[in-house]
């Protein structure tokens, strides 16, 4: 009986049959995988994100196995497919193909991921200071305007930049739908990067946070009595008047619209059974699965793609600088109000929501014990995903029918 | 009328012109200069009424 070893084990055998760059790419990938998953684990890195994502990643990048003689692929999902009778085909086999093609590839899941995210979202921190919070979100977009021209310069087509510019405003479903309407080719390299980056943001916000704010400017107290009470019957008119306003300007973000202000009016509508069923089974629903598909999407060949390289380097330029507006924009109002505003908030109108208000609150904790800026924060933050999806809906409208 | 109700008022009929002014009016200019203009015009007008909205949300009655 002969028996061949390297048959019996197609994972490590496929690492032998590849050539040599796809095989070191996979092996640094099965490492990043576990990287991802151990700082998950720690809760360096995004944990609800990170884990399913790095576990994705090893699992896909070490189970390669033989699909025919000359053929090595995996039975997890094949992202390129578009014929539909090979589309049915593949999906009895690939086990992550019919969940890839019937939300992931249109939209949907981003569209979950906010649902969910307005029914965890507070309109009324946004209306109790509603100058402060929209000029905050307004200078944290730098990094989406300031990178869209970097990214042409970059070699990318404007809809290329555009996507990849959107990684600026941190709000990752808005970059999943960005980078499927303007550069679909673009969209799994741009998507990982911006998932990646907005984990980091988690880790590297507070060093910025140090780097550019003083220490006395850090621990200024904010007066959290005075913030006016807003009647849920006005934070529910708003958002339906505003995402009626937002649908008219942008029909082809208005998925996206009407995703996020839903969220918002049926917890504002009191429903509470619909709450729970958004902000838990669809909100992490939606986050575990999206994490596990973008893990299972980052194969070797598509990181070998030449192009994933300027994506990094513009995909980090884009946060990197929105933050910088972001605390730019709070130093103006610290100037504005003689030194009576924390300048730290003005990270939150990036819109990573929770997660950039929780940065700023602990930035601020580490200074002073005694101040409290979340609701101001907040505030900035919910501004900042209403800025985010208003640039979305601009770039998805009117980048399309430029013509030079 | 009270304030409150006027600044809500006013948020509507302004974010109502600024749709107006970005999805119709470019439609009657031929130029893309004057198109551009009203777009983005429309969407400042639009996004002012939503400010002036909350404003009035935050107004005590």
């Amino acid at each position: 009986m002969n028996i061949q070893v390297l048959d019996i084990f197609q994972g490590a055998a496929t690492l032998f049959a590849a050539e040599p760059k796809i095989a070191v790419a996979r092996i640094v990938l099965i490492a990043l995988g576990f990287l991802l998953t151990y700082l998950g684990c720690k809760k360096i890195l995004e944990p609800i994100l990170m884990i399913p994502m790095g576990l994705g990643m090893l699992a896909v990048n070490a189970g390669v196995l033989f699909l025919s003689a000359a053929k090595t692929g995996t039975i997890f999902i094949d992202p390129l497919i578009s014929d539909p009778s090979e589309l049915v085909n593949i999906m009895q086999v690939d086990f992550l193909q019919p969940i890839y093609t019937l939300t992931f590839s249109n939209g949907l899941i981003a569209c979950l991921i906010f649902m969910g995210i307005g029914a965890i979202t507070d309109m009324g921190f946004l209306l109790a200071r509603p100058f402060a919070s929209m000029v905050l979100a307004i200078f944290a977009e730098l990094g989406t305007i300031a990178v869209l021209p970097l990214a042409v310069a970059f070699g990318f087509d404007l809809k290329e930049a555009a996507a990849i510019a959107i990684v600026g405003g941190a709000d990752a479903p808005m970059v999943l739908y960005t980078s499927l309407i303007l550069a679909k080719h673009l969209f799994v390299p741009i998507t990982i990067v911006a998932y990646l980056y907005l984990s980091l943001t988690y880790a590297g916000y507070p060093y910025l946070i140090k780097m550019l704010v003083p220490e006395e400017m850090r621990g200024v107290k904010m007066d959290t009595g005075s913030m006016p009470e807003i009647s849920p019957g006005e934070k529910f008119a708003f958002a339906v008047i505003t995402c009626t306003v937002l649908s008219f300007l942008f029909p082809v973000a208005a998925p996206l619209f009407v995703s996020f202000f839903l969220g918002v009016a049926v917890k504002e509508a009191g429903i509470k059974r619909y709450v729970e069923f958004l902000e838990g089974p669809v909100l992490y629903g939606s986050t575990f699965f999206l994490g596990l598909l973008l893990g299972v999407l980052l194969q070797a060949e598509t990181i070998l793609d030449p192009r994933v390289l300027p994506i990094l380097v513009l995909g980090m330029m884009a946060l990197l600088l929105s933050g910088i507006g972001g605390l730019l924009g709070g130093m103006l109002m610290y100037a504005l109000n003689k030194g009576k505003f924390n300048p730290v908030i003005g990270i939150a109108g990036v819109s990573c929501v929770p997660t950039t208000a929780k940065v700023a609150q602990k930035s601020v904790y580490e200074v002073n014990k005694w101040a409290v800026i979340l609701p101001y924060a907040m505030g900035a933050n919910v501004s900042g995903v209403i800025t985010s999806a208003i640039i979305t809906g601009i770039y998805v409208t009117v980048i399309p029918v430029l013509k030079f | 009328m009270s304030a409150k109700a006027k600044l809500w008022l006013a948020g509507i009929l302004l974010a109502a012109g600024g749709v107006i002014t970005a999805r119709m009016l470019p439609r009657y200019f031929g130029t893309p200069e004057m198109q551009i203009l009203f777009y983005f015009g429309g969407i400042l007008l639009a996004f002012a009424g939503l400010v002036v909205m909350a404003f009035g949300a935050r107004k005590r009655s």
